[in-house]
Formats: structure tokens, C-alpha cells, sequence
């Protein structure tokens, strides 16, 4: 398991670096829009979802009422529920509190690293691998955001660091279009997202996901 | 007004949601139809964060070479293609978004 664990942990290596910038931006964000520092330090530990945690403190920062603000965040975390089903198949026989951890360090990027092993040839202690790619990820998402919490309003927006989130996203976007159907999941994924922009709650990204889906679904099943 | 409210209920809601099918002990095995379709769940996700993000300048649908955004992940688009690392594809996303912005 300890391999396994390590093998875990290379594989998000090269994600981690951009994780930092993603959780700097968090950090800064949180108190530029008015967040006291302890809590928004917390806040990476007790929902750890960084895009959700992004548009949660600027709602509030908005002023918006904290239902809203609890709701976008939780339709941008949808995704989790598909993740959740994905794994659940390598995870049948773990303990309780293997569950419980696991569920808690579910991310995109853990899921990812962890998924593409789990399809790859050659053996590998799953629960390990995952383990370790998600500790590495939860600690450098800690240090990073309490990072972006410190150095706080002393970030000029003008450089732009705010676009290292979509980078981030399309790092991890491209290596899944290996194969034609989710090229075309991607593209009516995407046109969808646009068309779906102005949707309230954020409920672009779900209906925009979901049409792409089912596209993939219809590709599945007849194509 | 304070923020543990809603950080708290952020936070227990999507537990809820990660551990949906993590924690249930009896729960049916998704069929490998089911499974097939989830695997195309990252693309999907993926796409719909990113692309809005590429095209809309400040909520203005701006699908123009003069968008620097768009012009720097369409680059950083191919670098990820061929790099397949992510540090590499946010260098080369935020050199050319930098150099637009000063010399665009």
C-alpha cells in the first residue's frame, strides 16, 4: 500500500504546482471581498472545493443572502455526485472510515489522477493511490490558500491571476480527449455552457454538463 | 452579518454529495453502460468551467480575436496537447495573456 500510496502522490505532483495559484486566488479573493481571515482560512478545510469557494465569497461579498450563496456553491459541487458514483465501484471493499476520508477528499483533480490509474494496466492498492494523491492535494490547497489569505489585497488585480483557474481546468480538460466521444462531449458541453451563461445560481454549469452528457449517453448507446 | 453559517452549510452539503455513493454499503454496482457515460463526466464539467471563462470578458459575450483571454487558452490549449503538464500550460496561458496585455 505505502508504493501505492507514493505512486498517488507522483502522479498529482505536477498538478499540485497548479493548485497553488488556484489556492492563492482563493485566499485573495476571500478577504478582498470582505471575509474575515479566520474563516476564510477554514473554509478550505471544512467545504475544501475551490471553485465552489471562489464563487461563495463573492456572492457574499455581493451581498447576496446566504441561501444563494449555499446554493451556487452546492450546484457547482453537483459534480461530485457523478465522481461519487465513478469511483464507487474501486472503493467496494474499504472500511467505514476509508469511506468517510474518502468521501470528505473527493476532488476533481483527485479523481482524475486516480481514475486514469485505476484504468491503466498493472496492479496498484487503490485506496493507497487515491489517498495519496488527495492528502498531497488537500495539504498544498491548505497552505496555499492560507497563503492567498496573507498576502491578502496586497495582489494587483490587474495582473490577471484569476485566469490561472480556467488554465487550471483546461490542463486537466484536454488529456480526456483522447477519443471522438468525448471531443464531442467537450463541444456541446462548452457551446451549452455559453448559451447557458446568463442561467441564475450558476445553474449554467449543471445544464450545460447534463446536455453534454446526455449526448455522450445517446453516443454510448447508438453510435 | 457572519460567514460561519454558510461556510458550515456549504461544507456538510457537499459532504453529502461526495459521499453519496462512497458511503452507502448497499448500493447497486452502476452498469457498464452507466459506467461508460461517467467516464465522459470530466470532459463535460471540464468544458462547461473553461469555456465560459474564455469567452465571456466581464459578463460580455466576446468571442473576438481582440479577446486576450480567449486568444491565450485557445495558445494554452495547444501547449496542453502537447506538454501534458499543467504547470507548463499555466506559464504559457499567463506569458501570452501578460504580453497582450501589455503589448496587445
Amino acid at each position: 500500500m505505502q508504493s501505492s500510496v507514493v505512486a498517488g502522490l507522483r502522479a498529482v505532483a505536477p498538478i499540485l504546482v497548479g493548485v497553488v495559484p488556484f489556492g492563492m486566488i482563493y485566499g485573495v479573493v476571500a478577504v478582498s471581498q470582505g471575509l474575515d481571515r479566520l474563516p476564510a482560512i477554514l473554509m478550505s478545510s471544512i467545504v475544501f472545493a475551490g471553485a465552489s469557494q471562489i464563487a461563495a465569497a463573492e456572492l457574499w461579498g455581493q451581498g447576496a443572502p446566504w441561501f444563494i450563496v449555499v446554493a451556487t456553491g452546492l450546484v457547482i459541487n453537483l459534480r461530485f455526485l457523478m465522481y461519487s458514483a465513478s469511483l464507487a465501484p474501486h472503493m467496494n471493499d474499504l472500511q467505514p472510515w476509508q469511506r468517510w476520508l474518502g468521501s470528505y477528499l473527493l476532488t476533481d483533480q483527485g479523481y482524475a489522477v486516480s481514475v486514469i490509474r485505476f484504468q491503466s494496466p498493472g496492479e496498484v492498492h487503490r485506496f493507497g493511490f487515491y489517498l495519496g494523491a488527495s492528502i498531497a492535494l488537500w495539504s498544498t490547497w491548505q497552505a496555499s490558500s492560507l497563503l492567498g489569505v496573507v498576502v491578502g489585497l496586497q495582489v494587483p488585480a490587474a495582473w490577471g491571476l484569476e485566469f490561472s483557474v480556467p488554465l487550471m481546468f483546461l490542463a486537466l480538460l484536454i488529456p480526456t480527449l483522447r477519443t471522438p466521444t468525448p471531443v464531442i462531449v467537450a463541444i456541446v458541453s462548452g457551446a451549452a455552457a455559453l448559451a447557458f451563461h446568463t442561467l441564475p445560481l450558476h445553474l449554467g454549469l449543471i445544464a450545460a454538463a447534463t446536455t453534454g452528457l446526455m449526448v455522450g449517453a445517446w453516443r454510448e448507446r447508438f453510435a | 452579518m457572519s460567514a460561519w453559517g454558510w461556510i458550515l452549510a456549504l461544507g456538510l452539503g457537499t459532504f453529502a454529495i461526495r459521499a453519496s455513493f462512497l458511503l452507502p454499503r448497499r448500493r447497486g454496482e452502476p452498469s457498464p453502460y452507466v459506467t461508460r457515460v461517467l467516464q465522459l463526466v470530466p470532459a463535460a464539467v471540464l468544458s462547461a468551467l473553461v469555456v465560459p471563462a474564455l469567452f465571456y470578458v466581464d459578463g460580455v459575450f466576446a468571442p473576438t480575436w481582440t479577446n486576450d483571454r480567449l486568444v491565450a487558452g485557445v495558445i494554452a490549449a495547444v501547449v496542453a496537447w502537447r506538454a501534458k503538464n499543467v504547470m507548463v500550460t499555466l506559464i504559457a496561458g499567463m506569458t501570452v495573456l501578460w504580453a497582450l496585455m501589455l503589448f496587445g
